[in-house]
């Protein structure tokens, strides 16, 4: 029997998703800011067939807690330095709208699907605090509703400038002495609550049309948004029984919104330890957790996995079969031997198992993921947004 | 605006500066600040004014002439011999300066819909409308009175045996190019340096994207066997490649270093 | 003998004006990554300094219409020289950044950032602009008095500047004992106020540091 397989992320953060893995003997601390850091994590993702690299990035300053890794680059330039060396790698970003302008956020998404050849993702994201807006002094921080409602039109901007250019609006016509068919670029035209765009892109339409808009649904406000916008929406919960409540949730919203639920993935965030054997899984996590003097919790504990290859083959299957979710992101969290060993043994595992294609398809992330291609809405029988 | 940095000290400390803009108020700025300076002087002699004039203004601000580097604009076209990269150099300019190129750059000037217009043939008799200032938007307008514009471009028509309007606005936008054989251009590129008209240039090659191909085959050899160029990289980093002078480090980096 | 005066060179990507000839046969993309990575690669073949971008935040229009004769369409500066960081590794990246339509600590952190992924490689073209129509494009909308933009493109240079040399630093190694702290020194504070800028690397900045040895 065949299965359909599941979509399979990774997720790199820092030295690693647990707050001790900088100190770890084999951590890349002292070179989280190098190239070579970052080409390697993408190099090892690309080596294992991954679907997507998440990068995540916010404006949140470095706080007072000097037990803590501290400061990060921007994301958007780190997927676009090692997207070259990493081919059909699909590559997401984190790009927060709060505090910058659609109108150079929809050009560098679009860039970066350019220099990834049509595997480039955006994840969009808010910038809650008030610290964050006093690195910018123009506006006071927001409460989550309002945030997202700005967000919602930043993402509808964004989009509409990825569509500003239809595909064939260049032409080239010696003849005519005409580069582009001006018929076929369109001003946006916007004016929102939040925002006014004028003109079109400076960019042309990107390789998959829109890159993969990724959204996080664990915040109430934030559900509304990814029903109506996103491909793929990432959900955190402490154990499966609330991920298939969370998947079942943003599926009605998403049918609610007037779009069919069969379209946008649900990926559930696990973090992650694996090693050859249990125990040696649990010693490495014991390890890491000796190196933190206390171990706080910000908000929702998310799935924890340390255990064999073998171990979490079957939790990823238990979570597909149980409806907890169409693709799982894997959190690793110690880098980069925590990538490494998913790459060299938790991915053949679950290839052997067949939740995982032995060679990923696909000429664009949006095919790898059995997406189709947007429509542009400002083409002949399209309504703009 | 308030508050920390989320990013450790970079390899530079903070980019090359490079400031464009050949108005008083830019030069002043970039004297001040920049580490590099991208002007549109093109001549031999107008550039040595230019350079001058910066590098004196760099040293009013307590900076060392060498501190602030003159980069002009430069397009080039190279050629087998003189003569060929002149032909080459017609062919370059005729393809820049099409027919509707050739209306287009005349409407700019003389505020009009000049579409019925031939560009082969004269230049308008009707003159410009001053009113119409803004037919083109999004690009560097030059604030010079149209009417005087059009009456030298009708002074350099008649002047060169009555020019066609594409002729026309081919002469009068033509910038400083660098035309010749490898060794031509390596030779009058050097001129300009070693006569202090600038440090260096910042080449705007026409084609995308093999437009500087014959360049670095044919002129970067020439201009090394001039001991004008290098031939490998020496610095780490692209301020010392330029010769310029590191970044200074905070007090406390200081502190940490001769305390570690 | 004094060494002789070596000449600086730049490499600017061709750009939307009519100086680049897109008629001619040979004349490929102008927004493919591929043509960017030549056009590096051969920048740095030839030894250049670096390689030059220019900048627009609208499209060009004449006579009310999107001028279309020229070559339109390019990528967004900081995206594309950050993936040419990648098939370079001597060439300086120059980048032409608007101070009026980009604000200050975004600014800074995407150069701090694009200096890191080229190991040092990182240029600034400062530009200001009193170009209202442009601002159509910006929730900042409008635009600036021609004095205003220089008091904002001096802030910009300044925060830059300023973040720039100021961030945390890294750790020497990894260092296994719980409690002990300094993952990375904590960054001094900077603000900046119209026209005005401070950056105080505090008595915390110190202490932190000191705590690395403990």
């Amino acid at each position: 029997m065949t299965r359909r397989p599941v979509h399979l992320a990774v997720e790199v953060r820092g030295a690693g998703a647990h707050p001790g893995a900088w100190r770890a003997p084999d951590s890349a601390a002292t070179r989280l800011f190098s190239p070579a850091y970052h080409l390697l994590l993408a190099q090892l993702a690309h080596r294992g067939g991954l679907d997507v690299l998440f990068l995540p990035d916010s404006f949140v300053p470095p706080g007072d807690d000097p037990g803590l890794v501290r400061g990060a680059l921007d994301a958007v330039a780190v997927a676009a330095r090692v997207a070259p060396a990493a081919p059909r790698l699909g590559i997401v970003a984190t790009a927060t709208v709060t505090h910058t302008e659609p109108f150079h956020l929809s050009k560098a998404i679009a860039t970066l699907d350019f220099v990834s050849s049509g595997f480039a993702g955006w994840q969009p994201d808010v910038s809650r605090t008030a610290a964050e807006a006093d690195l910018f002094g123009r506006k006071a921080a927001a409460d989550a509703g309002t945030l997202w409602r700005e967000a919602d039109e930043a993402v509808e901007v964004v989009t509409a400038l990825w569509d500003s250019w239809e595909d064939d609006a260049e032409i080239r016509d010696v003849a005519t002495g005409r580069f582009v068919d001006r018929d076929k670029l369109h001003p946006v035209g916007f004016r929102g609550e939040f925002f006014s765009v004028a003109g079109a892109s400076i960019t042309p339409r990107p390789p998959q049309g829109h890159p993969l808009v990724v959204l996080r649904a664990d915040e109430p406000e934030a559900l509304a948004v990814a029903a109506r916008r996103a491909d793929v929406v990432r959900i955190s919960a402490t154990h499966v029984g609330a991920a298939v409540a969370a998947r079942t949730r943003i599926r009605d919203a998403v049918a609610a919104a007037g779009r069919d639920p069969d379209t946008v993935g649900v990926w559930l965030d696990v973090e992650v330890l694996v090693a050859p054997t249990a125990a040696q899984a649990r010693e490495r996590l014991a390890t890491l957790d000796g190196y933190v003097r206390t171990l706080a919790t910000v908000g929702t504990a998310p799935l924890r996995f340390a255990g064999t290859p073998a171990g979490l083959g079957d939790l990823v299957d238990h979570a597909v079969r149980s409806g907890a979710a169409d693709g799982i992101t894997l959190v690793p969290l110690a880098l980069p031997g925590g990538l490494e060993q998913i790459v060299h043994h938790a991915v053949p595992h679950l290839v052997g198992r067949g939740l995982r294609p032995e060679r990923p398809h696909g000429s664009t992330l949006r095919e790898r993921l059995g997406l189709a291609r947007p429509a542009n809405v400002f083409e002949k029988g399209g309504v703009p947004a | 605006m308030h508050g920390r940095f989320s990013v450790p000290r970079s390899p530079q400390g903070h980019p090359v500066l490079i400031q464009a803009g050949d108005s008083a108020e830019g030069r002043d700025f970039a004297a001040a600040t920049a580490d590099a300076i991208f002007t549109l002087h093109g001549s031999y002699d107008a550039g040595r004014d230019f350079y001058a004039d910066v590098k004196g203004r760099a040293v009013r601000h307590g900076r060392r002439p060498e501190d602030l580097l003159v980069l002009p604009g430069a397009t080039f076209v190279l050629g087998d011999t003189d003569a060929d990269a002149a032909d080459r150099a017609v062919e370059v300019r005729r393809a820049q300066v099409g027919p509707q190129t050739a209306i287009a750059f005349l409407e700019q000037i003389w505020g009009r819909d000049l579409s019925g217009y031939d560009a082969d043939g004269p230049l308008p008799a009707i003159d410009p409308d001053v009113d119409n200032v803004s037919i083109t938007r999004g690009r560097v307008r030059h604030a010079r009175d149209p009417r005087t514009v059009a009456q030298e471009w009708r002074d350099l028509a008649a002047a060169k045996g009555g020019l066609s309007i594409r002729e026309t606005v081919i002469e009068a936008t033509s910038r400083t190019s660098f035309i010749g054989s490898a060794r031509t251009v390596a030779a009058e590129l050097d001129r300009y340096v070693q006569g202090d008209a600038c440090d260096g240039f910042i080449l705007i090659p026409h084609l995308t994207p093999g437009g500087l191909d014959a360049f670095a085959d044919t002129v970067v050899p020439e201009l090394q066997d001039r001991g004008s160029l290098r031939t490998e990289y020496t610095g780490t980093t692209l301020r010392e490649n330029l010769g310029l002078r590191p970044t200074a480090r905070p007090a406390t980096d200081t502190t940490r270093r001769t305390s570690a | 003998m004094t060494a002789r005066k070596q000449i600086r060179l730049g490499a600017h990507f061709p750009g939307v004006n009519n100086t680049t000839v897109w008629s001619d046969p040979a004349a490929g993309s102008q927004i493919a990554f591929d043509s960017f990575a030549h056009f590096a690669r051969t920048a740095e073949r030839g030894f250049f300094d670096f390689l030059f971008l220019a900048e627009g935040l609208r499209l060009r229009e004449h006579r009310g219409r999107i001028h279309d004769l020229d070559v339109v369409g390019r990528p967004d500066t900081f995206t594309v020289l950050a993936a040419l960081a990648g098939v370079t590794g001597h060439l300086g990246l120059a980048g032409t950044i608007n101070t009026t339509f980009n604000e200050p600590y975004e600014l800074a952190r995407q150069f701090a950032t694009l200096d890191h992924l080229s190991a040092g490689r990182a240029a600034w073209n400062m530009v200001t602009s009193s170009d209202a129509f442009t601002g159509e494009n910006f929730r900042r909308g409008g635009f600036l008095a021609r004095e205003d933009r220089y008091t904002r493109a001096r802030e910009g240079v300044d925060v830059c500047r300023r973040c720039g040399t100021a961030g945390p630093t890294t750790p020497s190694s990894p260092t296994a004992a719980p409690g002990c702290s300094c993952a990375t020194a904590a960054s001094p504070t900077c603000t900046t106020r119209r026209a005005s800028s401070t950056c105080t690397a505090g008595s915390r900045c110190r202490a932190a540091r000191r705590a690395t040895r403990c």
